[in-house]
């Protein structure tokens, strides 16, 4: 084989070559960007639920006896004490509006869906959900002397 | 090294693949990166929620043992029946609980070596009025 030949049989195999890397570099930085994003969603949504759940289950809210009068309600919690669920303060979250709720949850990008179930039965539900990205948060509390779940869903639009 | 010198040193069989072999190493660069990112991913994207989640289910079995004053009551029994009762199917827990008068309970299997362990503990004042430490690990089934 002449030199010349060799030369570009050379430069052709490194172009194949380099077009693999390139193809191969392109493909890795999309999915890799695509993953970073689904993680930063995921942290945000979850980072949200778990402060939702804490808030709800563990402080009465502000003012504490909000379910006396709704309209001044600042913040959201239905404890009574430490994840014992306070029935009035349940109650009393039926007659927000869902927007309202959100908003004083901080989440107006997301729906939420809070669920309270004792054994397999649901006993309160409030709230809606999307078929998009949802993350489940489940913890064990009191209802009504008797121990129960509460779940809290929270999904993308 | 000029290309006058590396005709001079380079073997005859070995000449033209100067393009190639830099394609090739770039290649092997890029796959390195590519595995180590992925390593590196992956290990980022543990499910850290799931760790959270089983600290969360064994901290609510004992405040929920505790609101239903069991704790008050050490009775070994009750205690053990209503953790399997509340406590998700898919989890484990043990319970430790002393108190000041040297009264030692100790619910449950030991947890498994190697394994993820969720731990914390809770106080609190028996009917006797004295004072007791209860401490939980919990962890996944296999």
């Amino acid at each position: 084989m002449a030199k010349g030949q060799i030369a570009v049989l050379d430069l052709v195999v490194s172009v194949v070559v380099f077009l693999i890397v390139m193809t191969g570099f392109f493909i890795a930085w999309n999915s890799y960007n695509n993953r970073l994003d689904d993680s930063l969603l995921s942290n945000e949504m979850s980072l949200h639920a778990f402060q939702i759940m804490q808030q709800l289950i563990t402080t009465p809210g502000v003012p504490g006896n909000w379910e006396n009068n709704v309209s001044s309600l600042k913040f959201i919690g239905l404890a009574y004490s430490d994840r014992i669920i306070d029935e009035a303060k349940l109650d009393s979250l039926n007659t927000i509006n869902y927007n309202d709720l959100k908003n004083k949850m901080n989440i107006k990008r997301f729906e939420v869906f809070i669920l309270v179930k004792q054994g397999n039965q649901a006993v309160y539900e409030i709230g809606n959900t999307t078929k998009g990205k949802t993350i489940h948060i489940e913890r064990g509390v009191m209802y009504k002397n008797e121990p129960s779940t509460i779940q809290v869903a929270l999904s993308k639009k | 090294m000029s290309l006058q010198q590396y005709k001079l040193h380079c073997p005859k069989s070995k000449r033209g693949i100067i393009f190639t072999l830099d394609a090739v190493i770039a290649m092997s660069i890029f796959l390195l990166v590519v595995i180590i990112t992925t390593f590196y991913m992956a290990k980022a994207g543990e499910d850290k929620l799931a760790k959270i989640n089983i600290y969360n289910a064994g901290s609510d079995a004992l405040s929920v043992i505790d609101n239903k004053n069991l704790l008050k009551e050490l009775d070994e029994e009750e205690i053990e029946s209503e953790l399997k009762n509340i406590l998700l199917a898919k989890y484990s827990m043990r319970l430790q609980i002393r108190t000041n008068n040297d009264l030692s309970l100790d619910i449950g299997k030991q947890p498994p070596v190697g394994r993820f362990i969720g731990s914390g503990e809770r106080f609190f004042v028996t009917k006797d009025n004295n004072f007791g430490i209860a401490r939980f690990s919990i962890w996944e089934k296999e």
